[in-house]
């Protein structure tokens, strides 16, 4: 058994274990934090599968930016732990079931279905051990999936501008107005009295032509 | 006893098989259920990057790069959706909670179990009496599960 393989076990050891804390932590907070040590242990996993640019990505991209944002939300929540927990052992019999029935079924297909002894193959055009892994990634990235990968980017904008869209609560040119102040609105604030004489003392003889025109209009 | 395919195929296919438990088992909870399938990615993304490697073949890789860009834009599209809708959901629900409270004695209560903020069915409304006939019912409401 060398080093390799006793990583190897470390590493699925801890990631299976924090799999399982992720699924029955009590408080979400827990869960989020194991859920980020079960991603390092995959990535950890990953450089051992040689595959570099993914396992560094999968912790910039998780651990970084998407278990924090999860962070953000548990703990902004005022969480009723016990609520949630409802029901919790109640369909235990009915996971446990199926889960057995995954992990047998998937058994079934490895026992039976791949030759599980091979020697790994050197990826082609990447015989010499000294290339890059990412150098490798990016040349088919961005020759033979040009347009996926810029699938994906559009994918990304439109994220982008619904995520800014869904915190707009209302447009600020839209003449909506609130039903509440409607209701609440009182008479003075729509209507002014003004008080005046019914008749008025006859204007100075210089204008008397305009307001003679006025009244003939 | 050197690694081979089958080590990491096993090891994807345990994690997949938890990530389904946990699915089942944190129904009521929809954060730990995101977590769950966050998982479940990551038993696949498992086995690309084993047979990547095994096969001799890049382009498992590549779906892998896909598989992380769709799930990341997922996950951080839900986190900054609740993030910017909460606090004002919260706000509501908790002065819906109380004025259901002044509205329906105490006796006549009952609790959800499958509790819908568009809604606000219950699940026993013989037992609330006109209160849940009206459509309301005391129960917390989580305000993120739709």
């Amino acid at each position: 058994m060398d080093v390799k393989t006793g990583l190897f076990y470390l590493f699925a050891v801890v990631l299976l274990f924090a799999a399982f804390r992720v699924i029955t932590a009590r408080n979400p907070v827990y869960a989020a934090l194991y859920l980020v040590l079960a991603f390092f242990q995959a990535s950890a996993i990953w450089l051992l599968l040689r595959a570099e640019f993914l396992a560094i990505s999968l912790v910039l991209v998780y651990v970084g930016a998407v278990m924090v944002l999860f962070l953000f939300v548990v703990m902004m929540l005022d969480i009723n732990v016990d609520s949630l927990r409802e029901g919790f052992w109640k369909h235990f019999p009915l996971a446990a079931a199926v889960g057995a029935l995954i992990a047998l079924e998937m058994a079934a297909v490895l026992m039976g279905g791949f030759r599980l002894g091979e020697a790994p193959r050197a990826v082609a055009g990447a015989a010499a051990a000294n290339t890059s892994n990412t150098l490798e990634l990016g040349k088919l990235l961005y020759s033979e999936y040009l347009y996926p990968l810029e699938i994906a980017a559009v994918i990304l904008l439109v994220a982008i501008v619904a995520a800014i869209a869904l915190t707009l609560r209302t447009r600020k040119d839209s003449k909506y107005v609130n039903p509440a102040d409607q209701v609440r609105v009182k008479a003075r604030d729509r209507v002014r009295i003004v008080q005046m004489p019914a008749t008025r003392a006859a204007e100075p003889v210089v204008e008397a032509a305009d307001a003679a025109k006025e009244n003939k209009a | 006893m050197t690694l081979t395919l089958g080590h990491f195929l096993s090891l994807g296919a345990m994690l997949f098989a938890l990530s389904v438990i946990g699915i089942f088992l944190n129904r009521k909870n929809l954060i730990v259920l995101l977590m769950a399938i966050e998982l479940m990615l990551l038993a696949v993304n498992m086995n690309f990057v084993a047979f990547s490697h095994f096969l001799g073949d890049m382009h498992g890789q590549i779906f892998v790069f896909f598989i992380l860009t769709v799930a990341a834009r997922r996950v951080g599209h839900r986190a900054g959706t609740a993030g910017a809708a909460v606090p004002q959901q919260v706000e509501h629900q908790r002065r819906r909670t109380q004025l259901v409270k002044r509205m329906i004695p105490q006796s006549s209560r009952t609790s959800c179990r499958f509790a819908n903020p568009l809604r606000g069915r219950c699940q026993q409304p013989g037992k609330a009496g006109s209160a849940a006939a009206a459509g309301l019912c005391a129960c917390d409401v989580r305000p993120w599960s739709h």
